[in-house]
């Protein structure tokens, strides 16, 4: 009973914290995740199920922070674009059709981030231009080949929407004049999607469980 | 009712956010990953490390950490600039402060010491 009701507080918790995220969350299971907790994450290059050719290398660098900061170590895309281009895998399906033993021997990483963009790039219509990023993420042991964690995200920013006040205001705060001054507005957009899909969550496993590196460590869904 | 909203308001905003105090200083490097393949001509290799390393300095001067893969990141835009001394020196940063990066360092470390013996010949 006391359980049900610390499970039914946590929820409703969720659900005021997140604000701009709601929707149901059904408790995922976290038990292979937790049992092959991760050091490393390497983020490969997300496949780009959009128009826009742009969307692989726009999307690709936000990911990196949250999942750092989250508590995991992170390769640099620099580095790992680098070294796929040099073995001449030059797009972003090749890369995740590589098997997991063969990545987690060139990189040394414990587990892998698969990601499609499903959406990026602005609309425009008539009465007004929406801006969306979608995307769709999986986590995958590199040892075993098990997936660990699943997410997916899709945010919107449109001229007379509602939520534009709150997530213009973060998109604002994520860049400076030079990259404002591209007019790609879905990159900043894409910094929010990432946050809010990466970042661990107070009803644990809706983002990253906290890695190693983070103080909070195992301590996931624990309210102080 | 008029009171609440404020507080309404921080704790929308806070669910949106990641909380304020970061593990480590991130500076412009996320920013520099994305226009090095957006808009190539504004995050040049030479841009990019004098900026970086500014920003590095300043982050330990605060005494706040740098972010995994950032030495690594110099150590690459050195190679392509061939300078293979600073190269090395960044990779086995990388290595030392993130012992998670050994294999890929190692690699790219192996990689330098073919350039420079092949430099030397």
């Amino acid at each position: 009973m006391i359980k049900q009701i610390t499970t039914i507080s946590l929820i409703a918790i969720n659900i005021t914290l997140t604000g701009c995220a709601i929707s149901p969350t059904t408790p995922k299971d976290l038990s292979v995740y937790k049992a092959n907790m991760p050091k490393s994450i390497l983020v490969l290059p997300p496949i780009n199920d959009t128009p826009d050719v742009k969307a692989t290398y726009s999307y690709w660098p936000t990911v990196i922070q949250p999942v750092a900061e989250a508590g995991y170590y992170v390769y640099p895309l620099s580095v790992v674009d680098t070294m796929f281009k040099e073995n001449g895998i030059t797009n972003a399906n090749d890369a995740q059709n590589i098997a997991p033993e063969k990545l987690k021997e060139i990189f040394g990483a414990d587990s892998a981030l698969y990601i499609r963009i499903k959406q990026y790039g602005s609309k425009y219509q008539v009465l007004q231009t929406s801006v969306s990023v979608a995307v769709d993420a999986k986590l995958v042991d590199l040892k075993s080949g098990q997936t660990l964690w699943t997410g997916n995200k899709e945010l919107v920013q449109a001229n007379n929407n509602s939520n534009n006040g709150i997530v213009g205001l973060l998109v604002g705060a994520l860049v400076d004049q030079i990259v404002n001054n591209l007019n790609d507005k879905a990159y900043p957009l894409s910094g929010v999607v990432s946050q809010q899909l990466f970042t661990p969550t107070y009803a644990p496993g809706m983002g990253l469980l906290y890695g190693p590196r983070s103080p909070k460590f195992q301590q996931d869904g624990v309210i102080k | 009712m008029k009171q609440y909203s404020p507080l309404l308001l921080i704790s929308i905003l806070a669910g949106c956010t990641t909380t304020p105090q970061t593990l480590y200083s991130w500076g412009t490097y996320p920013q520099q990953n994305y226009l090095m393949y957006v808009a190539p001509e504004k995050a040049t290799a030479t841009t990019q490390t004098t900026k970086l390393e500014a920003e590095i300095e300043k982050s330990k001067a605060k005494g706040l950490a740098v972010p995994p893969g950032l030495y690594a990141h110099l150590g690459l835009l050195y190679l392509q600039i061939q300078n293979l001394q600073k190269a090395t020196q960044y990779f086995e940063l990388e290595r030392q402060v993130y012992p998670e990066s050994t294999v890929l360092m190692d690699r790219l470390l192996q990689k330098t010491t073919a350039s420079t013996e092949k430099s030397q010949l």
